[in-house]
Order: C-alpha cells, then sequence, then structure tokens
C-alpha cells in the first residue's frame, strides 16, 4: 500500500496549493489565485507557541552540559521523581538497539560458555587421572563397562554403591572415587571401613588391569607386577609374556582394538590378599613406563555360600560327634561294625565339606587378578615424563574439539532463546508503536 | 560527549568559550540540529499536546534521547531534522499515553498574548475561527497541522515522521488544510 502511494504523483492541483502554503511559509510571493492558501499558513504559523524565554535560557544550559539527566530543565516536582526512576530504562533506551542486542547477546553467550564448559571440565575432571592420562581415563569407564561382566558379577565405578554389603554405608555417597591411574587408595580406606561395619558379610572381589607401554617396556611391567605380587603376599597362578619388538614396521591396527596392535603382551593371573588388594591394584597402576589403560574391580557378596559350607561341616562334625557317643556304647559287634562304617562316611563327607568352606574361605581372602599387558607403540606413558609433539597435537586436538563442543552447545542454546527474544523484540516494538499511534485517536 | 565531562563544547557561544577539545563530526552535527530545531521541535509538541508545562518537558526529553543516540542517526533514512522530530513524536505521544492513563486533560485556555492588538478585525476573526478549527481536529489532523506550520517541515520531512509515503503524507495534509479553510470561510 505504502509503495503503491509512493508510485503515485500527487493531483496536480494539489501539489500547486501545497507549494503554495509551503511558499508563504517561507515569505514567498504565490499566485494570486492561491491567496487564501498563503494566508492560511500564515495564519497558522502565527498560532505557533514559542518556548519561554526562561525555559529555552535553561535548555540552552543544559544542552551545553550534555544533557546530563539529573538537571533536565522543564520537569516539574512530579516528573523529576519519575525522571529519577526511570533512569535506568531511559539509559537503556538511549543505547542503540544493535549495541543492546550485542551486549545482551554477548553476556548470554558468556553465561552458557560458562555453564557448560563447567559442565565439561566437571566431566574431564571426574576422568582424569592425571596430565599424561586424562583423556585416556575419559575411555576407561566405557571399555570397563563393556569388559565388565564376569562370572561373579563386576562392579564397575558406576554400580558399585549398589552391589555394596548390606548396611554399608553408600560409597558414593561419601565422595570415595577411585582413580584410574594414580592407584589411590581413597575408595580403599572407604571400602575397609564398610567391610567393618559389615564384618558378617562374606564378599568375594576380582579385578582386572590393563596396562599399555611401549612394547620394548612390555617386559619390565611384568616385572613389576610380580614385585607387586611378592610384595603384597600374592601369588602367581599363570603368567605368560611375550616381549615386544624394539624396532620395526608399524602394526596393522587389530579389529576392534583402536588404532594400535599389541607388539608384545602378557597376561598374568595373580591372586592377592584382599586387604592388600586396593594396595596392590594402585601400585601396579603406578608402575613406571605403565599406563592405566583399564582398571575393572567387581565384588559379590557370598555369605549365604560362606554359611551354608560352615553350617555343613557343623552339621557333620555333631552327626560324626554322635557316632562315636554311639560307638562308646554299642555292645556287639555287628553294631561297632555298623557305626563305623556309618563314621567313615560321615568323616568323608565332613571332608568334603571342611574342603569346600576352605575354598569359599580362600575365594573371600584371595582376590583373583587378572592384568593383561599391552604393548603399543607411542603410548608414551606419564611416568616416563616425557612429552612429545604427537602428544601435543592430541591435546591440542582434544582442546579444540572442547571448545567447539562448548560454542555449539552454547549456539544450540542461544539460538532459540534469540529468536525468541528476537520475535518478543519485535512484538514489543510493534505494540508500542500501536499504542502510541492510539494515542492520537 | 557521555556527560559534561566529555563534552568539550556546546550550543552556545558561553560553552564554546570554554571547549577544550575540538568536537567531532557528530557533535557538530547535532549541535548545528539543536540551535535549527528548539523553538521547532517546542512548537510542535506544545501544538500536540496543548499544555506548555508538558511540552517543555517532552521536548527536554526528545533533545535528550536524540543527544544520546545522535551516532545512530542514518541518512539514508531522512533528513536529520525528521529523524529529530520522530524522537520529539515518540516522547510527545508517550506522554499523552500517560496522560490518558492519568486524566484526560482539559486544554489549556487560549493565551491572548497571541493575538497581536494592533491586528485587523477580520483577520482577528479568521484567526479565531482557525483556532478553533485546530481545536476541533482530530489528534493525527492536528499532528499533521503542528508539523507543517509550527515546526515547518517539508512534506517528504512530514512523511518520514509519520512513517507513509510523501505522497500520501501530502494527501492527508491537503485534506486538513481543506477544512481549515473551510472553517475560515465559514467564519468570514
Amino acid at each position: 500500500m505504502r509503495l503503491r502511494n509512493q508510485e503515485m504523483p500527487l493531483d496536480p492541483d494539489v501539489e500547486r496549493e501545497l507549494e503554495a502554503i509551503d511558499a508563504a511559509l517561507q515569505g514567498l510571493r504565490v499566485a494570486p489565485d492561491l491567496e487564501d492558501f498563503a494566508e492560511l499558513a500564515v495564519i497558522a504559523r502565527a498560532e505557533r507557541s514559542g518556548p519561554d524565554p526562561d525555559f529555552a535560557a535553561k535548555l540552552d544550559e543544559w544542552a551545553a552540559a550534555g544533557f546530563l539527566r539529573e538537571s533536565r530543565p522543564g520537569a516539574g516536582d512530579e516528573q523529576e521523581g519519575a525522571v529519577a526512576a526511570s533512569g535506568l530504562w531511559e539509559r537503556l533506551r538511549a543505547l542503540p538497539p544493535r549495541r543492546l542486542l550485542v551486549s545482551a547477546g554477548a553476556a548470554a553467550t558468556f553465561v552458557v560458555a560458562v555453564a557448560v564448559g563447567i559442565s565439561v571440565s566437571d566431566q574431564l575432571g571426574g576422568s582424569n587421572g592425571g596430565s599424561g592420562t586424562g583423556v585416556r581415563a575419559a575411555s576407561t569407564q566405557s571399555s570397563t563397562g563393556a569388559d565388565g561382566k564376569g562370572a561373579e558379577g563386576t562392579v564397575t565405578e558406576a554400580n558399585r554403591d549398589q552391589i555394596q554389603p548390606a548396611g554399608a554405608p553408600n560409597v558414593k555417597a561419601l565422595g570415595a572415587r577411585t582413580s584410574s591411574s594414580g592407584g589411590s587408595t581413597v575408595y580403599g580406606r572407604i571400602q575397609s571401613f564398610a567391610s567393618g561395619r559389615a564384618a558378617h558379610r562374606k564378599v568375594a572381589q576380582n579385578a582386572n588391569l590393563v596396562l599399555s607401554t611401549e612394547p620394548q617396556n612390555v617386559r619390565n611391567v611384568a616385572d613389576g607386577v610380580f614385585g607387586v605380587v611378592d610384595q603384597y603376599n600374592g601369588f602367581v597362578v599363570s603368567s605368560n609374556v611375550t616381549s615386544g619388538r624394539l624396532t620395526g614396521p608399524r602394526a596393522i591396527p587389530a579389529e576392534g582394538d583402536g588404532s594400535r596392535a599389541p607388539e608384545g603382551s602378557g597376561t598374568i593371573e595373580l591372586r592377592i590378599p584382599a586387604q592388600h588388594l586396593q594396595d596392590a591394584l594402585g601400585a601396579m597402576s603406578a608402575l613406571e613406563s605403565a599406563h592405566v589403560t583399564s582398571r575393572t574391580e567387581g565384588t559379590i557378596d557370598i555369605t549365604k555360600r560362606f554359611n551354608s559350607a560352615k553350617a555343613h561341616v557343623e552339621d557333620l562334625e555333631a552327626e560324626r560327634t554322635s557316632l562315636l557317643n554311639q560307638l562308646e556304647e554299642a555292645f556287639t559287634i555287628e553294631e561297632q561294625e555298623s557305626l563305623k562304617a556309618q563314621l567313615r562316611i560321615v568323616e568323608n563327607k565332613l571332608a568334603d565339606a571342611k574342603d569346600q568352606l576352605s575354598r569359599v574361605q580362600t575365594r573371600i581372602r584371595l582376590v583373583p587378578v587378572n592384568v593383561e599387558i599391552r604393548g603399543e607403540r607411542g603410548v608414551d606413558a606419564g611416568g616416563s615424563g616425557s612429552w612429545s609433539i604427537g602428544d601435543a597435537f592430541h591435546d591440542a586436538g582434544r582442546v579444540l574439539t572442547v571448545i567447539a563442543g562448548i560454542l555449539l552447545i552454547s549456539a544450540a542454546v542461544l539460538a532459540p532463546l534469540g529468536l525468541v527474544g528476537g520475535l518478543a523484540w519485535i512484538t514489543a516494538r510493534a505494540v508500542v508503536r500501536r499504542r502510541r499511534e492510539d494515542a492520537l485517536e | 560527549m557521555e556527560g559534561s565531562h566529555s563534552r568539550s563544547r556546546g550550543v552556545t557561544e558561553t560553552l564554546a568559550a570554554a571547549a577544550t577539545h575540538a568536537p567531532s563530526d557528530v557533535d557538530a552535527a547535532f549541535e548545528d540540529l539543536y540551535r535549527q530545531s528548539r523553538d521547532d521541535v517546542y512548537a510542535y509538541v506544545a501544538g500536540l499536546l496543548r499544555d506548555r508545562s508538558a511540552a517543555e518537558d517532552v521536548t527536554a526529553q526528545a533533545f535528550e534521547r536524540a543527544y544520546h543516540r545522535r551516532r545512530t542517526f542514518k541518512p539514508g533514512r531522512g533528513s536529520r531534522r525528521a529523524w529529530l522530530f520522530g524522537i520529539a513524536r515518540n516522547a510527545a505521544l508517550d506522554e499523552l499515553r500517560r496522560r490518558r492513563r492519568r486524566a484526560r486533560l482539559v486544554a489549556e485556555p487560549e493565551d491572548e498574548t497571541l493575538v497581536p492588538p494592533h491586528e485587523g478585525a477580520e483577520v482577528a476573526v479568521r484567526r479565531a475561527a482557525l483556532r478553533a478549527a485546530i481545536a476541533e481536529l482530530s489528534g493525527r489532523e492536528r499532528e499533521l497541522v503542528a508539523l507543517k506550520f509550527f515546526a515547518g517541515l517539508t512534506n517528504g520531512e512530514i512523511a518520514t515522521v509519520i512513517a507513509t509515503s510523501e505522497t500520501n503524507a501530502g494527501t492527508k495534509l491537503h485534506r486538513v488544510i481543506q477544512k481549515l479553510r473551510r472553517a475560515c470561510d465559514e467564519a468570514a
């Protein structure tokens, strides 16, 4: 409609009359037939109100002072309060909309970025066991979850507290956290506390530890594991260690094993006294040149099994005692022979029952620990202290990835907010404009 | 010129004497605009509001807003005067809305000093008729009168201020002028 009006020229007569008005207002002469328009313009112009000289002077002074808000002329006492009250609003309105939007957007971006950053850093921090192992530690949980399906039920960090012995405090709630590489004993201490509280419960544990090292260090790491076993009075059930190559072509990555194939490896099955399990795992995790790829610990409550075996032994011992008493009181040979036969059977059963109970006790006392050593080139475990340019690129890539993620999430949060804010702003402007126009009705 | 500390010159000669820094182009342009438009803005606002006290406040408010937004002026969107009167219009309409919310203000009594005593009887009659006719106009029509005759804007500037095309503004203005002419002719 506006475009059409712009394109349509004014009626020539109308245009001529309007031009006469303009000319009269400028003090110019007009055509005789338009003198009444000129007279109207002059009379109407004479109706013009001029500012009061005092006000004009004050306004000039105020302008000279840079239009300071608090000294605005013309505002009555009643309005001065309103001016002061609406000072902030006026300041905001005085800002160019673009600058206001940019400022608001920057503030919102900052807030969202900080929130996302805190969230991301918390996730990284929760899995970061050290400067050299942080990135790998982040994947420990997933590999643990995938591997943690032992015969007796494996417990990961995430669900450890759900399988705590009955009556034990919630370890998670106490803030316990097992370091994936540092061999922290915090969890162990809390677990000991929990065990103390639930001493009547019988818990069987198991653990799996995967260590990565440079191929040439596989043997050294294996020796370190053996040393730890000796230190904590454990023993090696079986071991199979293959030394890695120092040089040679890079191996083709094995399927499902990330980007590196083992170059030298070892599998060691251990038994570690339960009371030393955490310390031993910590010591193995802290071995020089070794890098913890995965650490999984599991527990299972075998109290029922233990009590059953123990009760069976006690029952058989009672039966044996009874048979012995009967044998002492037996008179006839036949009766004695019969009791002796029963006694032999019971003693055999008792031996089996004791053996069973012993196995259960051993299972509780000695924890099976499987240690896998992987020889991988370029692992460069943190313990060696060196840090290559490849690590720098890797870390830089990680940092950039995190930053990109923060920006992406920020954009995802801000885009709809900006859209809603923009629509609200447009709507508000339209409403204000409409209300202003209505004021003229 | 964000406050008195940074303002190095003003719109008066007194200020110019106290100047310590050369004004920027924007500040100089605003200074010129203020000098040229001070009375016109007041006349327009007073004609719209018909209240001298409110007109003074709105005029001051309009210049204050314009001063703080002086760097947002876009030459492509119209003249500086049109831009200034757009700001003044918004301030005046806001004031009208406030007054409507509070109570309908009775228009101020006519200022007798506006009628020159030496004026002829016929002109005085026409003047009175015109004044009465203006008072009878709707708010939109009275605004056009104020913009044209009191503020002295061109039709193009009026179009920019009321956000319409120049042709449309001219057409509306012509209708109002015809109304006033009829009123004056009837009185004569």
